[in-house]
């Protein structure tokens, strides 16, 4: 491997992107770590409080549901999309490669369109004049036909839904390129052990994928963790707290209520939470199968 | 895809959070004003900042009326910074926090805003200006204690003035003269009454109450109407004022909060009310769906705009007739002077030239309400709406029963009183549950006052 | 591939076609309500009776969409230029240089993609208003990139890693330095990656939305999704002009995208299952 023109050059190539990195992201977040041993209000002098932000957070039920909601979210946003986009990754490989692509850029497309439009979208499709609605109402589903966005029971699962809608594309996407990567000779020799379609699918493609789900749920459960623009734009954590997210909380504590050290804490939290899901989403895809 | 590949001593990772751990220990925050403030003087042109949570009509007219002093004050420049009423009170927050702090801000009463920015030091007391242009005379009793408040933040209706009102509110129930007469129904006298003719309503296919809750606080000001009937002085001032052996869980609130909770079971509240922002529920309103709107007497220009004399307005019906009306309302927030402002005697002038009869006269003349008793001077009202709210105000005021918001008795109502408020509407929680936690939350701020 | 039968293809095709247009419907939905006139009385989807371009007009006019659309695309570029140069600087580096602390500053780096940004947002705040920074262009730029390095990095030493060491090793033989080698030998190869990584940085900057919100309070600055936040939460019963400001929020960064998928979708996936 070449040395650099000098020891120091190597170094000056990696400068600019710390240069950024480092008091754009890794001074604020500890910071945060911190900010989150103060009592501050941005105004007035920061009071030492140790671990009682913590003790508030933990103990807090509001806290904790928003947890609870980020976790309910984790199901919509990531198991869903995961689940539903093996068979659909493999039905596209199937298809002739421009019929493929293209139903896969159309299932794709959401990840393209920003958040905000999404949750201003799904507003209106799902307000109690909306059009899903409508066509519910058209079924003769009357009874069906809710304020889903306004209901203290559908809420949440109707926010986790448009979460699976824009993520399934991205799932649907990356298990095709690995499904790309499996060696047609590992099916070849499962044919010939006469293996069924079932075990050919738990031997060979499944362990095959186990890259791409890694990070398919990795993305996602991130996503459903950190989701803010969607519950912001939509219910606000409403009705009620019922869609209540750490990112809702962070935002509203630090800039509406001033309670920078609590939302601090919080912040703390989560990323401790993101932190701990990625590793163990990464961990369980290092395991060599047995 | 491994980030953390194979063979990496993975310790690596964990003494690195370590690191920025003890980093952000050491750093410590504090507040970081280098109390640095520009002069607002730029070319002898002073500019005056003000801050307000207005729209509508109301700031229309505020407006007009600041241009005319700067016409008058051909040095002064006046700016306006404008906010939605649910965020203003944390961006105005910050914004006195930042390199650009405002001079003048409207507020809000008790400690809704108020008195954490009193608490703070970042709003001055303005008694040497009141008594030089005379604004604790102008006001009625019901007015006075309303803009005073301790140094410490700590009590509210005595100390020192600091805030001066120019706009008053009452709420009350807008109602489609069409829609009711269509049901044969008397305009309700009594709270009986007025529930049955939610009842004739809805049998009649009609929409009785058309709110729109998305905003949560809509479901405190419905609370308010029935709170007026159902809640007795003691209770509601214990709680607005900080008396600690008034708790949210007495009886005038269970019975209240009980009572919407019926209203809503038995279908009298719109439906999609949670997914409905207010604006979208007087929109809808004024094209014909609902034939009663809980709301503000501030909504008056625009309903009458949009609806003439088909929109009329009265308080809540006593329970037993005949009986004084009894509702919630205030001599409205005020416009404060702040502490970092550098140019407080001009400030004190724009303020005393914004809450003369003259701009009381004109706002009246719009259809708003006000403080101060204008007498003979009152306008002619321009339109039969005005003259219903311009007449349930004045009887509120002269009967001594105009109630204060109970919002004013703690900040944050976003998160614990707005959303219990509308989770005890829906029934999703019993009254007992949400008033208890709204209570905690109150005990908690409280104690924190200390 | 597992093989299948004819009834299970026709099943196949018939399941996505279902799904393409499950995804799709709403997107059509919310374009056509664009289109409609602006009294339409609206609950459901409906193709309009002609093509009105009137709310788009009105977008522009009352609701300054033209501002928040150059507002993003002078953000977007920036940092999709920051973050293109400085991740390939580094990656370069990482991908094929060897020095003493390497693995730590790695790491240090994909700390980057793991911390939520909620957690970086009040401190930065505070730090950018001390700066009197916020209220500027700058105030999103900078932070995007950084937040950006970290990904750019890691995806552009994915990149480097993979190309054959001779290639390097015969161009340094020749004497040239290593800037050299960067710009002529390993760039022209590169461009699938960063096409890729242009793309998704100039995407994520263009959706952005918590940063924006907390630095950006002044209207002539803000950038397009936060403006349409804003535009819904005020005109709210104008909802053909939120579905025009939507569209036009929203098609920049798709066309973008359809534009440069096939080579965008052939980078991402061999690059990211390189690893």
């Amino acid at each position: 491997m070449r040395r650099g023109s000098g020891r120091a050059l190597p170094y000056l190539y990696v400068l600019p992107a710390f240069l950024f990195f480092v008091p754009f992201v890794l001074v604020p977040f500890a910071h945060t770590v911190g900010l989150s041993f103060y009592d501050w209000d941005g105004l007035t002098r920061a009071a030492f409080a140790g671990f009682d932000n913590y003790r508030e957070a933990l103990g807090s039920a509001l806290v904790r549901s928003a947890f609870t909601h980020a976790l309910v979210l984790i199901l919509f946003f990531g198991v869903l999309p995961v689940v539903l986009a093996l068979p659909l990754a493999a039905m596209s490989a199937r298809e002739s490669a421009p019929a493929g692509n293209a139903l896969r850029t159309l299932i794709f497309l959401p990840q393209a369109i920003s958040t905000v439009v999404v949750g201003v979208s799904w507003g209106w499709i799902l307000a109690l004049d909306g059009p899903l609605n409508t066509g519910l109402r058209a079924l003769g589903l009357d009874r069906a036909a809710i304020d889903w966005l306004g209901s203290f029971a559908w809420a949440l699962p109707s926010l986790g839904m448009v979460g699976a809608w824009t993520l399934l594309g991205l799932c649907v996407a990356l298990f095709f390129a690995g499904l790309q990567q499996i060696p047609e000779s590992l099916y070849d020799a499962a044919a010939v052990d006469g293996a069924g379609r079932w075990r050919t699918f738990r031997a060979v493609t499944l362990p095959g994928l186990k890259g791409p789900v890694a990070v398919a749920l990795t993305v996602t459960v991130v996503s459903a963790l950190r989701a803010f623009d969607l519950v912001f734009v939509t219910t606000r954590g409403g009705p009620g707290t019922e869609t209540v997210v750490p990112g809702i909380l962070i935002y509203r504590r630090a800039f509406e209520d001033a309670r920078l050290g609590s939302a601090a804490a919080i912040a703390v939290i989560l990323a401790v939470v993101v932190f701990a899901a990625t590793w163990v989403i990464n961990r369980i895809a290092d395991r060599k199968p047995s | 895809m491994s980030r953390f590949a194979r063979g990496r001593p993975r310790c690596g990772l964990l003494s690195l959070l370590a690191a920025l751990v003890i980093a952000g220990l050491s750093t410590g925050c504090g507040p970081d004003r280098a109390g640095d403030r520009e002069g607002a003087a730029e070319n002898g042109r002073r500019t005056l900042e003000v801050w307000t949570p207005e729209s509508g009509s109301r700031l229309q007219l505020v407006q007009r009326r600041a241009g005319e002093f700067s016409a008058a004050h051909p040095d002064v420049a006046v700016n306006f910074t404008v906010r939605d009423f649910g965020s203003y009170p944390a961006q105005l927050k910050l914004a006195l926090a930042s390199d650009r702090p405002p001079d003048v801000a409207i507020g809000n009463l008790g400690w809704s805003l108020d008195g954490p920015l009193i608490k703070a030091g970042l709003l001055r007391p303005l008694d040497a200006w009141a008594a030089r242009y005379g604004w604790d005379k102008r006001f009625p009793d019901a007015a006075r204690a309303q803009m005073r408040f301790t140094t410490d933040g700590r009590q509210f209706g005595s100390g020192p003035i600091f805030g001066i009102p120019y706009a008053a509110d009452v709420i009350g129930w807008f109602y489609n003269v069409r829609k009711l007469a269509a049901l044969r129904v008397p305009v309700p006298a009594t709270l009986a009454e007025l529930e049955s003719s939610f009842e004739s309503a809805r049998r009649a296919g009609e929409i009785p109450i058309m709110l729109g809750n998305k905003a949560q606080w809509p479901g405190l000001h419905l609370f308010y109407l029935v709170s007026a009937d159902l809640a007795s002085d003691q209770e509601i001032n214990g709680i607005v004022f900080g008396n600690r052996s008034v708790k949210w869980t007495a009886p005038g609130f269970v019975q209240s909060a009980r009572r919407l909770a019926l209203w809503n079971a038995k279908g009298f509240i719109e439906a999609g009310a949670n997914g409905l922002s207010p604006a979208d529920a007087l929109a809808k309103f004024t094209l014909g769906s609902g034939v009663f709107l809980p709301a503000g007497s501030w909504n008056v220009a625009e309903l009458s705009a949009a609806m003439g004399d088909n929109v009329a307005f009265f308080l809540t019906p006593p329970i037993r007739a005949g009986d004084p009306r009894r509702a919630t309302g205030s001599v409205g927030y005020g416009w404060h002077i702040t502490a970092a402002s550098r140019q407080p005697d001009l400030a004190a002038e724009f303020i005393d030239y914004m809450t003369r009869d003259e701009f009381a006269i004109e706002l009246v003349a719009g259809g708003d309400i006000t403080p101060l008793d204008l007498g003979e001077r009152t306008p002619q009202l321009p339109s039969r709406l005005a003259g219903d709210v311009y007449a349930a105000w004045q009887s509120v005021v002269s009967n001594g029963t105009l109630l204060p918001y109970l919002e004013f008795a703690a900040p944050n109502g976003a998160e614990v009183l707005y959303p219990t408020m509308q989770s005890m509407i829906a029934g999703h929680e019993t009254p007992e549950q949400g008033l208890a936690r709204i209570e905690q939350s109150r005990e908690e701020f409280l104690d924190s006052l200390q | 591939m597992i093989a299948a039968t004819r009834a299970e293809r026709t099943w196949s095709v018939v399941i996505l076609l279902v799904f393409a247009a499950a995804t799709v419907l709403p997107i059509l939905g919310i374009v056509l309500l664009s289109l409609q006139p602006e009294q339409a009385q609206l609950s459901g989807f409906a193709w309009p009776d002609r093509l009105d371009f009137g709310n788009y007009a009105r977008a522009f006019e009352v609701a300054h969409f033209g501002s928040y659309l150059k507002s993003s695309l002078v953000v977007s570029i920036a940092v999709a230029a920051g973050t293109v140069v400085v991740s390939t600087l580094a990656g370069y580096a990482f991908g094929t240089m060897r020095f003493a602390g390497e693995n730590f500053l790695f790491y240090l780096l994909l700390t980057g993609l793991v911390i939520p940004f909620e957690a970086v947002i009040v401190p930065l705040y505070v730090e950018l208003q001390a700066a009197r920074l916020t209220n500027s262009y700058a105030s999103v730029i900078l932070p995007l990139v950084g937040v950006n390095a970290a990904f750019g990095t890691f995806w552009m030493r994915a990149y480097f890693r993979a190309v054959p060491r001779e290639l390097i090793e015969a161009a340094s033989l020749d004497g040239a330095r290593s800037l050299r080698i960067l710009w002529k030998v390993l760039l022209p190869g590169a461009r699938p990656a960063l096409l890729t990584l242009v793309v998704l940085a100039f995407m994520w900057s263009w959706n952005e939305f918590l940063l924006p919100l907390v630095m950006l309070s002044r209207e002539d600055l803000r950038t397009a999704p936060l403006g349409l936040a804003f535009f819904a939460g005020r005109y709210t019963t104008d909802r053909v002009g939120m579905a025009a400001a939507a569209v036009m929020v929203a098609l920049p960064v798709v066309a973008l995208f359809v534009a440069t998928h096939r080579r965008f979708v052939h980078g991402m996936w061999a690059g990211a299952l390189k690893q």
